[in-house]
């Protein structure tokens, strides 16, 4: 039991590690899906917009390149936010 | 409701089942909504689990209130490791999201149950979870004239007094805020899904895929533990990005 307890807790001691390697993990997975799901919603809202309202061909561009800047925005938030974690 | 895809996927017990008796319409139906059966099973069991652990609750823990303690003080230190103090309100929300995504994603590595992650409709839902949560959350924190503020940059000075560069602002930042449940979505559905497939493509080696495939399982429970934990971390993120308004000098 006791040595049951000792290899718990020295578990324990490696869970900053852990976390650090699960954090970044993540943010490796994550980095294409938010690039592509800022384009594809621009697509969308753009493609909604254009029916809706009529807009020329280009405005559905111009919502894509939205969704795209704003992907990378978020990413670079999430890295700001990962980075701050790690400092911590 | 299931999905018929063309990849491999090995059979669960409710697709056994309706095609055993094609002619029980109960079956059927349970086929026909096999992701959201297979999700309020493990509701029904992580249930059962907790009213057991809390049944008899004592200073002196048994095993069960000590295994469930063990993981709330976890959890609780990860959302405060996080967002400080001021986070131990979202404890309960992270740590069932953490618990329910677990238990869904480890279920798909039992032989005759399947991951209901692996499914969009499912990790939509619990993204859409989140991301009314954080609107709501954020309205409630700033206000609903804050939020269009931090919405729009917090612009002040002379950029304030331009139409441009705020309303700039607040089209990104809204695409931003619509972004967030699409990638946290497809994210768990393509990795959760991605392993499905690839343990159905190893089970169709036969004995020669054997190692792989055990291999592979190993892989599976990692990865079960790395995309709860990665759904919770960002949605902590999330949270800490609004209640920090500092942050978000982008």
């Amino acid at each position: 039991m006791d040595r049951r307890r000792q290899f718990f807790y020295s578990r324990l001691m490696q869970k900053e590690d852990f976390y650090k390697g699960i954090k970044t993990v993540g943010f490796v997975s994550l980095v294409p899906f938010m690039l592509a799901a800022g384009a594809i919603s621009g697509y969308f809202i753009g493609v909604f917009f254009q029916k809706k309202f009529n807009l020329p061909a280009y405005a559905v561009l111009i919502c894509i390149a939205f969704g795209f800047t704003a992907g990378v925005m978020e990413m670079v938030k999430v890295l700001k936010a990962l980075a701050k974690m790690n400092k911590k | 409701m299931s999905q018929s895809t063309s990849v491999a996927e090995l059979p669960d017990i409710f697709a056994i089942l309706a095609e055993r008796f094609p002619a029980n319409p109960f079956f059927k139906f349970i086929y026909l909504w096999e992701n959201v059966s297979f999700s309020l099973i493990i509701v029904l069991v992580l249930g059962v689990l907790s009213y057991f652990a809390c049944r008899k609750k004592s200073l002196v823990p048994g095993r069960l209130q000590a295994a469930f303690e063990m993981i709330a003080a976890g959890l609780d230190d990860f959302v405060c490791g996080i967002m400080g103090p001021k986070g131990r309100r979202f404890t309960p929300f992270v740590g069932t999201l953490f618990i329910y995504i677990l238990c869904m994603n480890l279920s798909g590595l039992i032989p005759f149950m399947k991951a209901s992650t692996a499914s969009w409709s499912t990790t939509l839902a619990l993204a859409l979870c989140v991301f009314f949560y954080v609107q709501y959350t954020a309205i409630k924190e700033l206000g609903f004239l804050g939020y269009l503020d931090h919405l729009a940059g917090k612009q002040r000075g002379v950029l304030a007094f331009t139409i441009i560069m705020p309303l700039f602002m607040l089209i990104l930042h809204i695409l931003t805020e619509l972004i967030r449940p699409i990638s946290l979505s497809l994210r768990l559905r393509g990795n959760i899904w991605g392993d499905e497939v690839l343990i159905a493509l190893l089970a169709g080696f036969g004995i020669k895929g054997l190692p792989l495939l055990f291999f592979n399982m190993l892989m599976g429970v990692l990865a079960a533990v790395v995309q709860a934990a990665v759904f919770c971390l960002l949605t902590t993120i999330y949270f800490a990005l609004v209640l920090d308004h500092e942050e978000e000098a982008v």
